[in-house]
């Protein structure tokens, strides 16, 4: 029997909190720069991680549709 | 007229092939996620599959059914694992319904749960059947047990019989 996993997925998926966009830190200048430069690399392990990404794509596509349907609910 | 239920694969076939030759037996085209998403949203986003997908959408197909289908057909093709099939539904779903909300297209995304099939149902259902069951059982009629009467055993007789 073929069983379609893709209901369970999507919403898993669609339960996730928004990923928000991290602003790069700043490292280039200032009294602490070379500190921030050694001590604090960015945490971004997790950023690489397949599922990781699939959600950042997920939620960025359904921004995109979100906005082309309240234009067209505006329209 | 022959039984539908006997024209199946018969237990085992998919191994008779041998190993290796089939695509989904090979190492995938596309190994990372980033890839089979561009593979994925540039396919779907091709006038063809765009106007396919339209039409299908308005005959009342869930897009459940066509993201699995289309992910499946990926991994039977051999262009990503199974796990990377996947990790891509999501993408793939809403890739298609950004293609019908720009067609302006009333779609069944399938992700309604299915009112027969919920578990609340599932369990009142089964509830009030087993409530018709206990109404329903025929009665036993109670069997008077007849006094047992003790037997008398017979006193053994033979050679190695032993002497009372």
């Amino acid at each position: 029997m073929i069983t379609n996993p893709t209901k369970q997925v999507v919403a898993a998926f669609d339960a996730l909190p928004e990923i928000k966009e991290r602003k790069k830190k700043s490292t280039g200048s200032g009294m602490m720069a070379p500190l921030l430069k050694k001590s604090m690399p960015s945490n971004n392990k997790m950023e690489k991680e397949p599922a990781f990404i699939v959600a950042k794509m997920y939620q960025r596509i359904k921004r995109d549709r979100m906005q082309i349907k309240e234009a067209r609910n505006n329209a | 007229m022959l039984d539908q239920s006997f024209n199946r694969e018969i237990p085992g076939e998919s191994l008779t092939a041998e190993m290796g030759s089939r695509p989904w037996q090979q190492p995938p085209e596309l190994t990372t996620v980033d890839e089979a998403a561009e593979y994925y949203i540039s396919r779907i986003a091709s006038d063809d599959f765009a106007k396919n997908l339209i039409h299908t959408m308005k005959t009342g197909v869930p897009l459940t059914v066509i993201a699995n289908s289309v992910q499946l057909a990926g991994v039977m093709e051999g262009k990503h694992s199974a796990d990377v099939g996947i990790l891509m539904l999501p993408v793939i779903m809403e890739t298609m319904m950004l293609i019908g909300d720009s067609a302006n297209v009333d779609y069944d995304t399938g992700m309604k749960p299915d009112a027969a099939l919920s578990q609340d149902n599932i369990a009142a259902d089964t509830i009030s059947r087993m409530a018709d069951n206990v109404s329903d059982e025929e009665v036993i009629p109670e069997v008077p047990v007849e006094s047992m009467e003790p037997v008398q055993e017979e006193p053994p007789v033979g050679l190695m019989a032993r002497r009372s």
